[in-house]
């Protein structure tokens, strides 16, 4: 399950993945830590999957 | 025609907004952080002493500074705990490298959320490729997404 900190290593709350940093705040305590790419989505700044639709 | 799959270019589409150019559709009237940021931010070179900056930065009201390039692409960030350190450094030496950044078409209201939950003071808002358009301050993103939930309630309950 995703968390903030598993024994040393700090994870993304939101998927989990392995993170040296928030990608919003750049600290490695903030409780809230998210990844980069989990953070460019949830801002709307990238889009998790394209857009693809028949021709 | 024959066309077997067909790619609308969406890195086209974010790029627009993130660029800040018109658009059109329901979020149209919605707040975003381009339009709150603040343009006249005090900016730095890589290589003004540090102690200079801080007089020049605290001289104004703000308590942050960013580091940006001849071409207004944001280098670093100084915020409070970086212009205390130093005199004569290089502000190169004591800086925040590579700050996160956001684009101006982010919604004010997960700005405001995301920089409440994260204890953020100021973000900087840069178009996509790097260049800055203001600092956005935690104070002004909250009133203003507040004032807009505010106003989008009213409307609602108004609405026949």
């Amino acid at each position: 399950m995703p968390g903030e900190q598993q024994g040393m290593v700090l994870t993304c709350t939101l998927c989990g993945s392995v993170v040296e940093l928030c990608a919003f705040c750049e600290r490695d305590g903030c409780g809230q830590t998210i990844c980069y790419r989990c953070l460019r989505i949830q801002l709307g700044q990238s889009i998790a999957h394209l857009h693809v639709h028949g021709g | 025609m024959g066309f077997t799959e067909v790619y609308d270019y969406v890195d086209g589409k974010v790029d627009w907004l993130a660029a800040g150019l018109p658009t059109e559709g329901t979020m149209v009237g919605r707040p975003r952080a381009g339009d709150v940021a603040r343009r006249e931010v005090p900016t730095c070179r890589l290589d003004e002493p540090i102690g200079e900056v801080r007089e020049r930065v605290r001289a104004t009201g703000w308590d942050a500074c960013v580091v940006v390039n001849e071409e207004r692409v944001v280098l670093g960030l100084l915020r409070e705990a970086e212009l205390e350190k130093g005199r004569d450094e290089p502000v190169e030496q004591v800086m925040r490298p590579g700050p996160s950044t956001f684009r101006p078409h982010v919604s004010i209201e997960e700005m405001a959320q995301f920089m409440m939950d994260h204890d953020l003071p100021t973000s900087p808002v840069t178009t996509s490729d790097g260049r800055l358009v203001g600092l956005l301050r935690r104070e002004d993103a909250i009133s203003v997404a507040h004032g807009h939930h505010q106003h989008a309630g009213t409307a609602e309950e108004e609405a026949p």
